[in-house]
């Protein structure tokens, strides 16, 4: 086996657009073209050594998983060649070959020979999907009962027993709970420390600081930075900023349901979303609710992209609130010195009942804060400290 | 490679045939009821009603029995190619995001298919030992028949699958050349009731010979000479050749189109 994995050259895609289906069947038979093009990739070049990972990032629309497809032998490219050397798995969509009526135990023969598994691999690796995923007894019910986090798990499971030379991945991880896309983490680096490559598209800069060395930034359809991932990540994150501009509140992505009695209007963050170490940091939260007698409580919670939980603020526990007596508030959460050094963070927003454990109402504003730094720093937080010379034993 | 992919179609085929019946209350019995429901319909309508009768030269005065033989390689077919045509579109969620040889789609339903037929066909000849009918004598040339019936709807089966992820408008045109093919093969009717201006026609109809050569193989009776299987001999290599070309070269963009 060589040493390079996966060899790009001059790549293209170009898709037809055709207004009607009539057009298309036209001009197949008329030969005159009735189709607009649209130029999803051009001149696509790179090479990946074996034994590493690349992210990929850029925009939707961008053409990461045109690239992705192209890669894992889905479509073919227009023009151009892509080798990848080795055997070659990819997970563009996990349980995407689940038959719903099947039941889980079912479903995994087909899906891991999907994969490349031959009948003795899958009999051999059927129980260590199991183990993984976590399903118990539900592996002999029908997929369709599974909730999305099941099917996903039972995916997962499955793609990573495969144990492919080259593993392509879109955004298939930034779902599901927690305590899974841990897991799938720890495998996933167990895995490209034991050699293998990895392509991995995900809008999480997380996940590519993870486990990519090497980063590709894909801008419409070309390649607009290749490099080492702390060169090329930054300056993607410095595009989508410049792009949204700061302080924006356009981040948030859950809803409320309108017919809550109680519900969050809007999070905000006035200090802005790009910090330095023990800058002042400011979250402000907006609710309304139809009685005026109710009283609420507020938690929010600071979590890595990982889900690690960094830090949390109630306001029961800090002699706030609780808050009542109208049907509009406005509340602000001030940290006057922010421990962190680095990192993305994402705010989990709660309004509580009074009793500061049924929630009304949750807010999460995922990649609501960024941590800039100028020398790399080793951990997240810094400790307020000092050092002493000597002591005792002089 | 051959292996890998035949163990893939096997899985692709066990998960077209349990998928179906799972969740349904009568589950694997409808591959029974639904044979006998057409065939108690026709026999209604056209032996009770209509009076046709098998006639001379048909190794059958039973018209149940002479239809049955005719229909088993009909509904094969037919469920072969109606659901070869979906086959790509409908699995849209597999092609556009696992890489596999989509063909495999198209071989899963023949199968499954024939695998349907296998168990009418298996129902059928209890009943032919019953009413002291069945003779096993002709069985041997099913051998013959099955493969030139496999070809003929998987050729048939691939081109419909490719055109159809470009002009959805297939499906529909599909199922009326179907009935109208249903009704121009003596299923339904012996060849000999046909005016001899039209039997002429009749007999280069590919489904003419495969037909024959069931009711020639259930009910005793001989290899029918070999001229006589030109048209489904021909038929069925065109059929492979041009479905499978057409096939794979539309392949590579099934993922843009679907």
């Amino acid at each position: 086996m060589s040493d390079t994995a996966v060899n790009v050259r001059n790549l293209t895609k170009t898709y037809k657009v055709y207004a009607r289906p009539l057009d298309r069947l036209l001009e197949g038979i008329l030969r005159r073209p009735r189709h607009t093009p649209f130029h999803a990739l051009q001149g696509i070049d790179f090479e990946l050594p074996r034994g590493e990972g690349l992210g990929i990032v850029g925009e939707n629309g961008a053409g990461k998983s045109t690239l992705l497809k192209i890669l894992a032998g889905i479509t073919a490219p227009t023009s151009g060649k892509a080798q990848l050397s080795g055997s070659v798995a990819s997970i563009l969509e996990l349980g995407s070959a689940f038959h719903g009526e099947l039941t889980g135990r079912q479903n995994i023969a087909l899906n891991a020979a999907m994969f490349g598994l031959d009948r003795d691999q899958v009999v051999e690796r059927t129980p260590g999907i199991i183990e993984f995923s976590e399903l118990g007894h539900f592996i002999d019910q029908p997929v369709k009962t599974y909730s999305t986090g099941m099917v996903m798990r039972l995916g997962f499971a499955i793609a990573v027993q495969v144990e492919p030379d080259v593993l392509i991945i879109d955004e298939a991880l930034s779902v599901g709970d927690g305590y899974f896309q841990k897991k799938c983490m720890v495998h996933l680096k167990r895995y490209v420390k034991a050699g293998g490559t990895l392509l991995i598209c995900s809008h999480a800069m997380y996940y590519i600081s993870a486990f990519c060395r090497r980063a590709l930034w894909l801008r419409d359809g070309r390649i607009e930075a290749l490099g080492p991932t702390q060169q090329v990540v930054p300056g993607y994150e410095a595009f989508l900023d410049a792009k949204s501009g700061h302080g924006e509140d356009a981040r948030e992505i859950v809803e409320a349901a309108p017919s809550a009695p109680a519900r969050i209007d809007e999070v905000r963050l006035p200090t802005g979303s790009t910090y330095r170490y023990g800058g002042p940091l400011e979250l402000e939260i907006r609710w309304s609710c139809d009685d005026p007698k109710m009283a609420f409580h507020l938690c929010v919670g600071l979590n890595r992209p990982d889900e690690l939980e960094v830090a949390s603020f109630l306001s029961s526990r800090s002699g706030a609130g609780p808050w009542t007596g109208r049907t509009h508030y406005t509340v602000r959460l001030e940290i006057p010195e922010l421990p962190l050094v680095k990192n993305a963070f994402k705010f989990y927003v709660f309004l509580l009942a009074e009793d500061a454990l049924h929630i009304h109402d949750t807010r999460i504003l995922e990649d609501a804060i960024t941590v800039e730094y100028d020398e790399y720093p080793f951990g997240i937080v810094a400790i307020p400290h000092h050092w002493h010379e000597g002591g005792e034993e002089s | 490679m051959l292996h890998h992919s035949l163990f893939l179609l096997g899985e692709f085929t066990r998960r077209d045939f349990k998928g179906r019946y799972a969740g349904s209350v009568m589950g694997f019995l409808w591959s029974f009821v639904q044979p006998l429901w057409s065939l108690a319909l026709f026999t209604f309508l056209f032996s009770t009603v209509m009076k046709v009768s098998p006639g001379i030269g048909e190794r059958t005065s039973n018209f149940a029995i002479f239809l049955f033989c005719g229909l088993l390689p009909w509904m094969a077919v037919q469920e072969g190619i109606i659901r070869a045509t979906t086959a790509i579109t409908e699995n849209a969620g597999l092609v556009k995001k696992m890489s596999f040889p989509s063909g495999l789609l198209v071989w899963a339903v023949v199968l499954a298919a024939l695998l349907h037929e296998a168990i009418a066909l298996g129902l059928f000849l209890v009943v032919l030992g019953v009413t002291g009918e069945l003779s096993l004598s002709g069985l041997w040339i099913l051998l013959i028949a099955i493969p030139l019936q496999v070809g003929l709807t998987v050729g048939l089966g691939f081109l419909a699958a490719a055109i159809n992820v470009f002009f959805r408008d297939t499906a529909q045109i599909n199922s009326m050349l179907l009935q109208g093919w249903f009704y121009l093969t003596p299923i339904v009717y012996p060849l000999s009731l046909v005016p001899d201006r039209f039997a002429r026609f009749l007999a280069l109809n590919p489904l003419t010979a495969l037909v024959t050569l069931y009711r020639e193989a259930l009910l005793g009776g001989e290899m029918p000479p070999l001229t006589s299987l030109t048209p489904l001999v021909v038929v069925t290599i065109l059929a492979l050749v041009v479905g499978i070309w057409v096939f794979h070269r539309l392949k590579p963009v099934f993922a843009d189109e679907i």
